[in-house]
């Protein structure tokens, strides 16, 4: 079952089979989990967050287009999504930028799995950011993650919105020069 | 107003748009303009790119110990698990619909899912499965193939246990509901049978032989 691709183990939990499920989980449970946690910020939500993931997956299983990205980011994008709801829920106040997981700061304890699946990818896309100045990955990190507005932003940092914006916008290009995703902007 | 003036404003709303923080007014503003412009969408298909990359850059942590289990219960307390999956991928290999190769190995593994979903691709279907035909002795009397698409359909195959004679098949759903989808006949224990069906494959969850004068006792069953 740990040799079968991304996509077969989703194949198999769309289908109903509780082993591709199990294997599908046990593959990203790290990475839906960990994006959750430092999302909401709180273990129990945490875990609501990543089983609700899970369940989306399962559910919206068939709507999968593989030519629209790899399953990895299909189910972390259902998490941050779900993540950020809850979030919305939980707190009325603004986020304290001084709590913002700063990415090269986060533990990173692999699992064994992670170890040889995607980790590659993970370190790429991190060295990546980690490249940006503070400020724009700040203002990056809060948009990806936390998805909040370039407003949202400029209230929480106390900087001038048009500023927000240019260092969204500049990091986002430097990111897809960075991780060589086309070249037209 | 040249193109380079009307992509302009809009390429500096595409990040945003990307990482779904737009206002509502820019992304209406963006939205006008993205269907006629084939360069803008393609720059905002790769920075939708760049923002689900990001994610993968994010941290990990393991969950509680019993993360999996509790998931995998809440899976299938909703619905049975049915196992259609590797049921499916034997059909394809069997229905010879390009499945390739069925070795245990990774490659051998993702060329079959591969040609899996070319195959369902061709017409939009949603996967393949194959189910055996079990008589009230649990004796193997044939199989059922489906299909889930638009339309589903299924295709029986009859041999071995089977008494000859005339079967209605019915397919029942997940809900209860009784669909007569035809009549086969069964000669010398072999017959077979196929036909679009009015549900998705996806809803049944039995397909039976009836025999149309033989006693119930030689009906063929499967579990969906």
């Amino acid at each position: 079952m740990w040799s079968l691709s991304d996509e077969a183990l989703l194949a198999g939990l769309a289908s109903g089979d509780a082993e591709a499920a199990a294997a599908l989980i046990r593959r990203f449970q790290g990475r839906v989990y960990g994006l959750a946690y430092s999302i909401v910020g709180d273990a129990g939500a945490a875990e609501d967050v990543a089983q609700e993931t899970f369940v989306r997956a399962w559910r919206h299983a068939r709507a999968y287009d593989a030519r629209r990205g790899r399953v990895a980011t299909w189910l972390l994008s259902i998490a941050r999504n779900i993540a950020i709801d809850t979030l919305r829920v939980r707190r009325s106040e603004p986020l304290d930028p001084a709590t913002v997981v700063a990415l090269g700061g986060v533990s990173h304890d692999p699992s064994p799995e992670e170890r040889g699946l995607g980790a590659a990818e993970t370190e790429r896309v991190r060295a990546a950011l980690e490249k940006l100045p503070e400020e724009q990955r700040r203002a990056l990190v809060l948009a990806a993650f936390y998805g909040r507005t370039a407003r949202e932003i400029s209230e929480l940092e106390s900087t001038p919105l048009g500023t927000v914006k240019t260092r969204i916008r500049t990091a986002m290009l430097k990111l897809r020069a960075t991780l060589e995703v086309g070249d037209d902007l | 107003m040249t193109s380079d003036e009307r992509c302009s404003p809009v390429r500096e709303l595409l990040p945003e748009l990307a990482l779904g923080i737009a206002t509502g007014d820019d992304r209406a503003r963006a939205l006008e303009h993205l269907p006629g412009c084939p360069s803008c969408r393609r720059a905002l298909g790769e920075l939708t790119e760049v923002a689900d990359e990001l994610l993968v850059g994010g941290p990990v942590r393991e969950p509680p110990v019993g993360f999996e289990s509790r998931v995998v219960a809440r899976l299938f307390e909703a619905r049975p698990s049915r196992r259609r999956w590797l049921a499916a991928a034997a059909a394809a290999a069997l229905l010879g619909l390009g499945a390739g190769a069925v070795y245990v190995g990774t490659r051998a593994d993702r060329e079959l899912a591969d040609s899996y979903r070319r195959t369902l691709a061709v017409a939009n279907g949603e996967y393949f499965s194959a189910s055996p035909l079990l008589d009230p002795r649990r004796r193997r009397g044939g199989h059922v193939f489906g299909y889930e698409g638009s339309p589903s359909w299924v295709f029986v195959v009859v041999s071995g246990a089977a008494r000859s004679g005339a079967y209605r098949v019915v397919a029942t759903t997940e809900e209860g509901d009784r669909h007569k989808l035809g009549d086969m006949d069964v000669s010398k224990g072999a017959g077979s049978w196929g036909s679009a069906v009015p549900v998705d494959y996806h809803d049944l969850e039995l397909l039976a032989l009836v025999p149309r004068e033989a006693p119930r006792a030689h009906r063929l069953a499967a579990d969906l």
